[in-house]
């Protein structure tokens, strides 16, 4: 009787949850929604007048009395806050900001957050909190009114100051929610001492990087390796999905909006006859598939192979394995027409900040943060000082240029030239990218062919389409 | 009487106390955080927001609609059997040896070897043997002395597994050493006698009384290692691998990691926690079933 009376219960609990989580009761987190991004729909800022903005900016403000507290996770750019934390309390007497900086900041954070005593604002690796989950759970706030901000000076608004070209990661619904401060550069690196010692050709094109393999090859040097454990990152962020774009642009929009005919194209054939040269030539380091980060790095500087698909961080991070004579230099996706900037990208991460949405009683504190962060000479030095990299600013190169890391120069002397694109997508499906990177070394590994390599990506990308579960975000290009 | 009426309340109240205390730890620790976990899986919690909803089974739907939740499901079971069926194999001759042969005198001090590597937490020994692995790795130099091109340990489909169990029957292999060694010592040394002067073998000896009276600790050690393997199992493939290459390391523990850790979604790793405990509560069954015999008194 007893076990009957269970069974029973346990079915009635069963099937009352069914009911619960009927299609017509979808919670709005879980229901799909569609919101446009992207460069050319951006999130419409304020225009101020010039006197407006002269009076905002040259307000008397005190602060004094008051406490800003922000959290910082530990990665490669280091506590770049702290110097900017430092020259706030010097420009705002009785003022107390206040940087947590900690290797564990994820998951102080969520506790913090739950007993509603989160942060004002928190920079914590995008791979702990994710830039769109943590807006569509509402834990963080739009960053529209700082980029309506004036400048110290009273010159003009941030959002008319800095580059917004990268904002797009990060806008959502009409609204900017992601504060981006420097720019890590995405691209190949090499060392351009040992390329002029082993005669290497530099690719600027297809034509010259399939070159390079036939010279590699001759050499017996291995032209690529990656980051395998971390492959859906380092092989599809820094390689795949650049690749696709510098072949065909239109391409890579397809594969952002989930449009499974891009495996069909014609660039995704040309994509895959690269991938299938290398590996038919043996030009991929396989042993680099079950590597981490450092082990990989250690085979790049110990030139096990040519190119490594990675971001800016990559000098400050092994700072101390460099060998004398390295030249670690920035490679870009000039996979096209070397004279046309459709065809050049310099592939763009945001280091990216949020603000707290639901606990924040400082948002006027934050914005004053961000004025001295991205304004103040003395933060920007103190904070490139520290992370190395280059900033989302007017005249950075001429003022600051040489305060980033030699290979950053490398790059951001460039970048003029290029094309500046986010891979974004890869945030919105993470699904989609980390089979990717699954796929990726599957194929590097002998595992599956071709045929079986986009078959499993077009299949993973239908799967997430037809998933009403799953955000789709509409991304133009 | 009324001194006897004392002595029954006061033992009553430390009856109380010594079952009560570990009813609330019991309650506070386990039951309310596998309920907790269990309403979790039937919703669309994110970790932060306490505004979610319940979505019936969309969960489990998802879930079980996934190759690699069940790819996760098959590596648990062949990575638990695997290192069980080497580790203890290993672990009860070592007990022997070091139990059975007097003229060891330095028992101690191997012990203290062999149970050294379980002292070691499980991330440390899994950034340890990044580096036996690596390509340049100690392995791989023994192996070149021998002119054996470096293998791909932790980066082939095929073998990522095996060495993953490598590093298990390495760690735990001390800790289940030392419990089969009390066990054995808990054993009479007449019935040992009386089987020598029956004229029985060593070998004999040990798997006709050895064996069958330590049984009970081996069901029990082969039950701490269901849990052993989600939790250590977690800590080797999030540090070693991440679950690949391919999903070739996946388990169950890393693959309720990625749900928390890249989409924020609470719910659905709460579903693949309630996955664990199923799999693991059968799998109990299923070894206290298979290792059910008669126990014998001595």
């Amino acid at each position: 009787m007893k076990k009957l009376l269970s069974m029973l219960l346990a079915a009635v609990m069963v099937l009352g949850l069914v009911a619960c989580g009927s299609q017509t009761q979808a919670p709005a987190q879980t229901q799909a929604q569609e919101t446009t991004v992207g460069n050319t729909e951006a999130p419409t800022l304020e225009t101020k007048a010039a006197e407006e903005l002269k009076a905002e900016a040259e307000a008397v403000k005190d602060y004094s009395g008051r406490k800003l507290s922000l959290m910082m996770s530990i990665g490669g750019g280091g506590n770049w806050w702290q110097p900017v934390a430092d020259r706030m309390m010097e420009l705002y007497p009785g003022l107390e900001v206040e940087v947590v900086f900690d290797s564990t900041a994820a998951d102080m954070f969520r506790t913090q957050y739950l007993a509603g005593e989160a942060p004002d604002a928190f920079m914590i690796n995008t791979g702990a909190i994710p830039n769109y989950e943590s807006i569509e759970q509402g834990i963080v706030q739009p960053v529209d009114y700082v980029l309506n901000l004036p400048t110290l000076d009273g010159s003009s608004t941030l959002g008319e100051y800095l580059d917004m070209d990268v904002f797009t990661n990060g806008a959502y619904d009409g609204h900017y929610y992601v504060m981006h401060e420097f720019q890590y550069l995405d691209g190949f690196w090499y060392d351009a001492a040992f390329f002029r010692e082993k005669n290497l050709t530099v690719p600027t094109d297809w034509n010259s990087f399939l070159k390079l393999c036939d010279e590699c090859k001759a050499l017996g040097i291995k032209v690529m390796g990656y980051t395998g454990v971390e492959a859906p990152e380092y092989a599809v962020n820094y390689w795949f999905v650049p690749m696709l774009a510098s072949v065909d642009y239109d391409a890579y929009v397809k594969y952002c909006n989930l449009d499974s005919t891009v495996f069909d194209s014609d660039a995704m054939k040309n994509v895959m006859e690269k991938m299938k040269y290398l590996r038919d030539n043996e030009l991929m380091s396989q042993y680099t598939i079950g590597s981490g980060t450092s082990e990989a790095q250690i085979s790049f500087i110990n030139h096990d192979f040519a190119i490594y698909p990675c971001g800016s961080w990559l000098e400050a991070e092994m700072a101390d394995a460099w060998t004398e004579g390295w030249e670690l230099t920035y490679l870009p996706y000039t996979f096209g027409d070397i004279d046309d900037k459709d065809h050049k990208f310099m592939g763009v991460g945001g280091q990216s900040s949020r603000i707290t949405s639901t606990t924040s009683d400082n948002l006027d504190l934050v914005g004053e943060f961000y004025r001295v962060l991205y304004c103040d000479d003395e933060a920007i030095k103190g904070e490139v000082s520290t992370h190395g990299n280059v900033m989302l600013i007017p005249g950075f190169a001429e003022k600051f240029g040489d305060l980033v890391d030699a290979s950053v120069k490398t790059a951001s002397a460039s970048s003029e030239k290029m094309r500046k694109i986010t891979f974004v997508a890869g945030s919105w499906y993470p699904d989609m990218r980390k089979e990717v990177g699954n796929a990726i070394n599957a194929y590097y590994n002998g595992d599956i062919d071709e045929d079986a390599f986009v078959k499993r990506l077009r299949d993973k990308m239908d799967t997430i389409r037809n998933d009403s579960t799953v955000t789709k975000y509409n991304f133009k290009g | 009487m009324r001194k006897n009426k004392l002595v029954s309340r006061s033992d009553r109240f430390f009856d109380g106390v010594m079952v009560g205390l570990p009813t609330i730890y019991l309650i506070l620790l386990y039951t309310i955080p596998t309920v907790a976990g269990l309403y979790f899986s039937f919703t669309d919690f994110g970790g932060y927001n306490l505004s979610f909803k319940l979505i019936g089974l969309t969960n489990y739907k998802k879930m079980f609609a996934d190759n690699v939740f069940w790819l996760s499901v098959w590596n648990y079971l062949k990575f638990y059997l695997l290192s069980s069926g080497i580790c203890y194999p290993i672990a009860f001759v070592f007990a022997i040896l070091l139990t059975k042969n007097p003229r060891l005198k330095e028992r101690s001090i191997y012990r203290i070897l062999f149970f050294l590597p379980c002292t070691i937490p499980g991330m440390v020994i899994g950034l340890i043997w990044i580096g036996m692995y690596a390509q340049t790795g100690a392995f791989n130099t023994i192996l070149g002395l021998f002119g054996v091109e470096p293998i791909r340990w932790l980066g082939s489909s095929k073998l990522v597994m095996m060495s993953l169990i490598i590093v298990v029957v390495w760690r735990q292999m001390g800790f289940y050493m030392s419990y089969l060694m009390a066990a054995i010592s808990n054993i009479p040394d007449d019935i040992f006698e009386s089987a020598r002067i029956d004229g029985a073998s060593e070998f004999t000896q040990t798997m006709k009384i050895t064996l069958p009276l330590s049984w009970d600790c081996i069901t029990t050690c082969l039950l701490f290692f269901v849990k052993g393997a989600v939790s250590l199992g977690f800590g080797l493939v999030y540090i070693m691998t991440k679950g690949g290459p391919d999903n070739a390391s996946q388990l169950m523990s890393s693959y309720m990691y990625y749900s928390i850790s890249e989409k924020l979604d609470y719910g659905m790793a709460s579903a693949v926690s309630v996955a664990i405990l199923f799999v693991t509560t059968l799998l109990s069954v299923f070894i206290l079933k298979v290792m059910k015999r008669e126990t014998y008194e001595y």
